[in-house]
């Protein structure tokens, strides 16, 4: 099965509103295609589209040859899809361990029963939870954090935690909404070699990022969007050049901020 | 790590059994002619423990879908009547309608009767939580209410199968072959063994994948959503389980009074359910039989105090008092009354079960 992301002419009408308008593209097998634009482009709608948070007015997403339309987000995040939210949602009445676990809930089985009567199978599922989320915190450099409450974490180990919990799904996409943003320059540099690093192992991934910077050095594609609609989609060198892109980026000069 | 090697909760277990089989013992025994009663000043008797028994086991499944879950059920009363209707109803067809008589007079019918409340409940539960539990907050609570409100009146109305408001009367006691589990002194060891049975399935519950989907979705439905727990499942589930443990807790008090009617399952006794949870602490399950107890203590100290001072008798003053319990403690202690116990002893913002 090739884990290819199809958009094919997305829409989202919030009551005459039109967020998203006959929006396509695609993310292949271990790409990173990144989605920039000013406020209000549409990106995160599209997010929260394909992730099965809000239902699109039209068009059609498919995943690996599944069309997504109507499935639940934990029956999408089931077929590889993992995401983070731009407003961190961690869960805070837990520690940092118990948030990824919850990432893990999706691969273990265990039952109601077996769980209530403690049945040898619930406890040996719940060790190997803990040692595969433990191994995703370790990824993320927050192993030593494991035990504290998630939201006691520095905002920039917010962000990674979120991440952990995400590939603690086993995706193989990652959809990271400005998983950059509120974050300093060396954390910055330290996500760009994570996220290389998550696609290195073949995890294809899609931005939604505001740091046009940081965006074409880590993107193989960038779609631009304006208004809910796509302007531009290319290389981050084609991307540079087009005066679509520039003019939508009104006044701040785009070749200035590459 | 070292949580997961013993039970984390083991020696709490094992000290609230010890002092409730000493409890129960004494007046079994009466050593001396003391009574239990007598120990405590007589503000709590073997009735009151067993009272208390009884509810902790709706609490803990109460614990379960409010404090855990986050799914608010001011209608917890109706599957409460539903298991007391059930053992009520299946134990005294024989003598009511001149059904199953040979059946019906064996000594394990009554428990089979219980069985049989608990799935029944839990398979009502299941089809009014798929569209019930789409709702959220005050939309859920009112329809929670309504819920419960009609499972009163069909306990009043239909009188051909419950007694109307009369109720039904000859419930047999439960026994175990011909052991009889009768008097109170004796009915006590068997409430108090499933009341402990069902706070060590409550702890393994939410010390398990399970519970920490439902702590998930108490904070964050969409992001529990996104990282693969499907909400609606688990949020079913805790109602199944909160709707089964509040009939198992009818039934044991049918067969306590020997006889049901409507009235104690009532709005009112949904709104007491919900105070007993929250003032022991919604997210804890040690809060359910702290709370219980607590209330009932606090009615019976207040109601007392009420009739001797200003000469009015409880009734009606019983749910003031509830009112202003709850209001003084969602104010002073809004985590319970179990977290102020092991606050000394946990990390701040851990969940209390850790420390208790």
């Amino acid at each position: 099965m090739t884990a290819r992301l199809d958009v094919v002419d997305l829409r989202k009408d919030f009551e005459g509103l039109m967020a998203v308008f006959d929006v396509s593209f695609t993310v292949a097998e271990r790409e990173i295609v990144s989605l920039i634009g000013p406020n209000g482009a549409g990106k995160t709608t599209i997010f929260n589209m394909i992730s099965g948070i809000l239902a699109p007015t039209g068009g059609s997403i498919a995943y690996g040859g599944h069309a997504l339309a109507g499935l639940k987000p934990h029956a999408i995040s089931a077929l590889g899809l993992a995401r983070t939210f731009q407003n961190l949602r961690l869960f805070g009445n837990m520690t940092v361990l118990e948030n990824v676990m919850i990432g893990r809930h999706g691969k273990s089985d265990t039952n109601v029963l077996s769980t209530a009567f403690r049945l040898p199978a619930a406890g040996r599922q719940e060790r190997a939870m803990r040692a595969d989320a433990m191994r995703q915190l370790a990824r993320v450099g927050l192993a030593d954090k494991a035990d504290a409450d998630a939201l006691s974490l520095p905002f920039g180990q917010q962000r990674l935690l979120e991440i952990a919990r995400a590939l603690a799904t086993e995706p193989s996409l990652l959809l990271l909404d400005e998983a950059g943003s509120g974050l300093n320059r060396p954390e910055k540099d330290a996500l760009d070699r994570l996220i290389r690093d998550i696609r290195g192992d073949g995890v294809a991934i899609l931005l939604v990022e505001h740091d046009i910077p940081f965006v074409t050095a880590l993107s193989d594609r960038i779609v631009v969007l304006e208004h809910g609609v796509k302007i531009a989609e290319g290389t981050p060198a084609e991307i540079r050049s087009n005066a679509r892109v520039i003019a939508a980026y009104l006044g701040e000069d785009i070749r200035d901020l590459c | 790590m070292k949580r997961l090697r013993a039970h984390p909760n083991f020696a709490g277990v094992v000290i609230l059994a010890v002092v409730l089989a000493v409890f129960g013992a004494i007046d079994l025994i009466r050593p001396f002619g003391l009574r239990f009663s007598d120990l405590s000043g007589r503000v709590v008797t073997i009735d009151t423990m067993i009272r208390i028994g009884i509810l902790t086991i709706v609490v803990v499944g109460l614990n379960l879908l409010m404090g855990y879950a986050g799914q608010v059920s001011l209608g917890q009363a109706g599957f409460y009547a539903l298991g007391a209707y059930a053992s009520g109803v299946l134990t005294t067809l024989a003598s009511r309608h001149g059904m199953l008589s040979g059946i019906a007079d064996t000594w394990w019918w009554p428990w089979l009767a219980i069985i049989i409340g608990m799935l029944l409940t839990g398979l009502f539960a299941y089809l009014v939580g798929k569209p019930i539990l789409r709702l959220k907050g005050n939309y859920l609570a009112m329809a929670t209410l309504g819920l419960g409100m009609i499972l009163y009146i069909l306990a009043g109305q239909l009188s051909a199968l419950t007694g109307g408001y009369d109720g039904l009367t000859g419930i047999p006691r439960l026994r175990i072959g011909d052991f009889a589990l009768w008097p109170a002194q004796r009915y006590y060891f068997l409430v108090w063994g499933a009341a402990i049975a069902v706070i060590v399935v409550g702890l393994n519950i939410v010390h398990s994948r399970i519970g920490r989907a439902l702590r998930a979705i108490h904070t964050n439905e969409t992001a529990a959503e996104t990282s693969g727990v499907d909400t609606e499942h688990y949020k079913v589930l805790a109602l199944v389980i909160s709707a089964m443990l509040a009939s198992l807790a009818g039934s044991l008090y049918a067969h306590f009074q020997s006889a049901v009617s409507p009235s104690p399952f009532g709005f009112k006794a949904s709104v007491e359910l919900v105070t007993m949870a929250a003032v022991g602490g919604l997210s804890s399950i040690w809060g359910a039989p702290l709370g219980v107890a607590v209330m009932f203590v606090i009615s019976n100290l207040l109601q007392s105090q009420l009739e001797t001072i200003f000469h009015i008798r409880g009734g009606e003053y019983e749910l003031i008092i509830y009112g202003l319990v709850l209001v003084l403690i969602m104010i002073f202690m809004p985590k319970g009354v179990i977290s102020s116990l092991s606050a000394g002893r946990r990390n701040a913002g851990r969940d209390p079960e850790e420390a208790a």
